[in-house]
């Protein structure tokens, strides 16, 4: 018996974005068919800010089961305002066959889009997270994007949307340096063969818009919800979790859409509700709290895409995806793709382990 | 820039760590995570629709230097009143140097008892965790033991109790096949170098022990808590959790200890309160939930040897320890020393990385 080693040098160029999204949707289908394969992801940290991010579960429509372990060191900044990492590990992700508990493959370093390369970290995941919602819930017909945020998630999450609405034909980009969305613009326009404007406020990117995509890393809210149309849709990514509030490093819960959007929308969906009230999360709890709206009627990804909920109804609603964070829904269904894709181009290295029985024989004294 | 990484498989985890040493670790290890609750977390565990589990154990020992992640897949097998594997694979453990963030080693396999060697599943660090209770649960002069059960758990169990209480001089050894029972009492009275006398019901083993260890893999209470003396005390190991019910897999929660002992014990001490309510093990949740004892006159094992539970403090005492499960810091404590002995032999495979930093960037 043995497994597959794949080490950061040979995964940097095995997956699409379309092909993630369709590994994320199976992961939240999974989740959602049979909620023990998932859990929500916990963290440990050390005094020295040491923090492991730990994600377990698996997806039963690919085969697989096993845990995303993630260790950065974090360096508090400004008395908390900022926050740095002094070291990012490689993720590790251990993956084994759903069927028969089999070690299949350790998977070290961050699975990255094979067109963009590395950009920002879980840029990968969080943009096909998004690309599930964009499937159920963007219209058809979309064609108009306004981006805010120049970095390397706003290049992932606009390749999500262009992989499920392939008609998108001109793109808004606003980032608060000129500098950077000017960058964005002539990068990805050429790169992506679409029209992008750069433009210098936030409320010239989602006036007159189809899709609004949030990518920054702001703690506060972006814009008034009362700039929105009828027929928009919004993706956020910000989660955030409670412990931040609790360990003094925000005075706050991190925020990115405010209530307004949250009360005008007419279809929110989440990735994992149970993630919403265990970690606090501003943008659906503070809302929740305040008897804006109710838990229940948060729709999950999962009951969108098994078809058990609708994400749009018709071209007027206003629809609001709040992509809350990862679970091992996404990150363990993006690495078994890797590993498949791994596997099947010959890489990695074989490890061989011992059968249990003869280490019985040799080792039982 | 490049870095090493220690690989280490199962044959390479055998002959390294001893027992003392294992209780050494998971006591500094719960003690420092009373103090910095953030280190540690709660077992969480995931299971497919194909009845694969795989356990999760997050956390560290910071004075140790480490923190990571251990998983362990195994599969079940429905039903019954011993919970049975049909397949049980090796754990992987994450070791990570706990001021840096650096992964140290990928570790596979069971880190065994030194003098053991191979025997079952997360045996070693399951008796060193009940070792921390033997510390300061039973009283001084103990000498004899009950145990139930007679394979690996047993014996790791039992060696657990020697190295704490050496005042041990005879073992009265349970388990249902009387073969078994034997020949657990022929090897280990000789390992031991101790009197084990195999006995044919629960309540034999138990009568006049001072210590009496639960080392099976039942699922049902193995003995009336009315038959507990005054003095005793109980270790119980058996944990599992709600998901097992809530996916089908089982129509009741696992129970191994009864309601009455919990009623009757003076001092009750689990690994992790926390566990308690995330995971619901039988043992405690069910008494709590009928209102015989109340999860705050619980203490933990970090409380152990500590002004919050300095432990037994009379001889009339009944006490019990609810091994409730394994943890991450015991879990990465001893894959930590197993570490730094297979690197000091020379043991492992080092595998090289690029640095994060170094990756290709954006394309």
């Amino acid at each position: 018996m043995g497994f597959l080693l794949l080490r950061p040098e040979e995964i940097q160029d095995l997956v699409e974005m379309s092909e993630a999204i369709e590994a994320v949707e199976k992961g939240y289908v999974s989740g959602h068919r049979n909620p023990v394969v998932n859990a929500p992801r916990r963290r440990v940290h050390s005094p020295a800010g040491v923090r492991i991010s730990n994600f377990p579960g698996g997806v039963d429509e690919m085969g697989v089961i096993g845990a995303a372990t993630r260790s950065d060191r974090v360096v508090q900044l400004d008395k908390g305002r900022n926050q740095e990492y002094a070291y990012r590990e490689h993720p590790i992700h251990v993956l084994n066959d759903a069927t028969t508990g089999e070690l299949l493959s350790i998977v070290v370093g961050e699975p990255v889009e094979k067109t963009l390369g590395y950009t920002s970290l879980v840029a990968l995941r969080t943009a096909a997270t998004s690309g599930v919602g964009f499937k159920y819930m963007v219209r058809e017909n979309a064609e108009t994007v306004g981006l805010l945020g120049s970095a390397g998630q706003a290049a992932n999450q606009l390749l999500a949307l262009l992989a499920v609405r392939p008609q998108i034909k001109r793109v808004k980009v606003f980032s608060r340096n000129s500098k950077n969305r000017s960058w964005f613009a002539r990068k990805y326009a050429q790169k992506f063969d679409i029209e992008i404007e750069p433009v210098n406020s936030i409320e010239k990117a989602i006036v007159g818009v189809d899709v609004i995509l949030c990518a920054t890393n702001t703690n506060v809210v972006l814009f008034d919800g009362d700039l929105l149309a009828p027929g928009q849709h919004i993706t956020g990514i910000i989660g955030g979790n409670m412990q931040l509030v609790q360990g003094g490093f925000l005075k706050a819960a991190r925020r990115e859409i405010d209530d307004r959007t949250v009360e005008r929308a007419d279809i929110i969906a989440t990735n994992l509700r149970e993630s919403v009230m265990s970690e606090k999360q501003g943008d659906l709890f503070e809302p929740i709290e305040r008897g804006i709206i109710k838990l229940d009627d948060i729709l999950e990804l999962g009951a969108l895409a098994t078809g058990e909920a609708v994400g749009r109804n018709n071209e007027q609603e206003i629809t609001y995806h709040k992509n809350n964070n990862g679970t091992a829904a996404s990150e363990i269904a993006v690495a078994m793709l890797v590993y498949e894709k791994a596997k099947a181009a010959g890489r990695g290295t074989m490890i061989d382990l011992i059968d249990p029985a003869i280490l019985q024989e040799e080792y039982a004294r | 820039m490049t870095r090493r990484v220690l690989l280490l498989r199962p044959h390479e985890l055998q002959g390294l760590v001893t027992m003392q040493e294992a209780i050494d670790i998971v006591e500094q290890g719960y003690r420092e995570a009373r103090s910095y609750p953030a280190i540690s977390a709660p077992r969480r565990r995931v299971h497919s629709l194909e009845g694969v589990r795989v356990s999760n154990f997050p956390g560290g020992i910071h004075g140790l230097g480490v923190i990571g992640t251990g998983e362990r897949p195994d599969k079940l097998n429905k039903g019954g009143e011993n919970q049975t594997k049909e397949f049980r694979g090796y754990p992987v453990h994450l070791v990570h140097d706990s001021n840096t963030g650096k992964l140290l080693s990928i570790m596979i396999g069971e880190v065994d008892e030194k003098t053991l060697g191979f025997t079952s599943v997360m045996a070693l660090r399951t008796a060193a965790t009940s070792g921390v209770g033997f510390r300061y649960l039973p009283r001084k002069d103990v000498k004899v033991a009950g145990l139930l059960g007679s394979a690996g758990q047993a014996a790791n169990q039992l060696l657990a109790l020697l190295t704490e209480r050496r005042s041990i001089s005879k073992v009265k050894v349970y388990s249902r096949d009387p073969e078994n029972r034997r020949n657990f009492a022929a090897k280990y009275s000789k390992q031991f170098n101790i009197e084990i006398v195999p006995v044919d019901t629960p309540e034999a083993a138990i009568r006049d022990s001072d210590v009496i260890h639960c080392a099976t893999n039942t699922s049902v209470p193995l003995f009336d808590g009315n038959f507990l003396q005054s003095g005793q005390h109980v270790t119980g190991i058996i944990g599992s959790n709600i998901q097992l019910v809530k996916s089908g897999y089982r129509s009741s929660r696992r129970r191994e200890i009864d309601n009455r002992t919990a009623e009757r014990a003076d001092l009750i001490v689990c690994n992790l309160r926390e566990t308690i309510l995330t995971e619901e093990p039988g043992d405690l949740y069910e008494p709590i939930e009928q209102g015989m004892i109340d999860i705050d006159d619980i203490f933990e094992l970090g409380e152990l040897g500590t002004d919050l539970c300095p432990g037994r403090t009379s001889d009339e005492q009944i006490t019990y320890h609810k091994n409730t499960n394994g943890n991450g810091v015991a879990d990465l404590g001893i894959a930590k020393r197993a570490y730094e002995l297979a690197k000091d032999d020379g043991r492992g495979m080092w595998l090289e990385f690029a640095e994060p930093e170094n990756l290709p960037q954006a394309i």
